[in-house]
């Protein structure tokens, strides 16, 4: 599992794990769900046809076995498609620890990127939510900058809640700077 | 045109229409081999959830291996 590869250091505590927010995986499995219902359209549009438009004589019934051999395919590569979706959409997630966010990117199956991004190191952190039902459903895109080269710095969109994860990353790294020694307690 | 006439149109280059189907059939059932191994590998690998894991793969093997067997099937018939 993914914890044993990351390795958290001693008495690291894991605060949130956040992935995409589910329209995102909604709105691209809706694709897919569109390519299983084609091959049905197009059995009930040559139905319908009229006699006279069907010059290569196309009946389902004639055919079925070359129909059915075909809709299982294009069904078996429509699934396939759909999980490899569903598997790109889990596997890629935020990790937001007490002392780093560790951010897991998966590309394609063979394009996998690990960042780790330690607290105190961390300067801005910027949200935007564009868009109505960005807006209406609460998700947008975090960037953050660190204080080491522009390449590490991050961004993600359609994180849900974005908001909450900035205060959250915000809380974190004011507690770890506190207990570094960096920053002054505030009285209470 | 009889049904005959037609899955012979489909022959491509004279190749009788059995052993296309036949060739299509491996060679989803091939990609599907080398996929499910992915997949398989990935989601144990990297999986925050073993529970999520496990529905993943049950899900996928129980709607995909039905239709490769059907697909089989009718690759036999044909």
């Amino acid at each position: 599992m993914l914890f044993e590869k990351i390795q958290l250091e001693a008495g690291e505590e894991v605060l949130k794990v956040v992935r995409k927010h589910w329209f995102v995986i909604l709105s691209e499995l809706f694709g897919t769900f569109l390519m299983l219902l084609f091959p049905f359209f197009l059995l009930v549009l040559f139905a319908l046809l009229p006699n006279e438009w069907n010059v290569l004589d196309l009946h389902p019934e004639k055919y079925i076995i070359f129909i059915t051999y075909a809709i299982t395919g294009w069904l078996l590569l429509t699934l396939m498609t759909a999980f490899t979706i569903w598997t790109h959409y889990y596997l890629d997630l935020w990790i937001v620890t007490d002392r780093r966010i560790i951010v897991v990117d998966q590309i394609t199956f063979f394009n996998r990127k690990i960042s780790s991004f330690r607290l105190e190191r961390m300067q801005d952190i910027k949200v935007s939510v564009v868009g109505i039902i960005a807006t209406f459903l609460n998700f947008g895109t975090l960037r953050a900058q660190t204080a080491s080269a522009a390449e590490s710095n991050f961004k993600s969109t359609g994180l849900p809640d974005p908001r909450g994860l900035q205060s959250l990353i915000q809380g974190a790294m004011d507690r770890r700077l506190t207990s570094l020694g960096d920053l002054p307690i505030a009285p209470d | 045109m009889s049904s005959s006439t037609f899955t012979d149109s489909l022959a491509l280059a004279s190749l009788p229409i059995e052993t296309i189907t036949s060739f299509g059939f491996y060679g989803i059932a091939g990609i599907f081999a080398i996929f499910s191994a992915i997949l398989y590998y990935h989601w144990n690998a990297y999986s925050t959830d073993a529970g999520v894991t496990r529905l993943t793969l049950i899900l996928y093997f129980s709607t995909t291996i039905p239709l490769l067997i059907i697909m089989g099937v009718m690759t036999w018939l044909i």
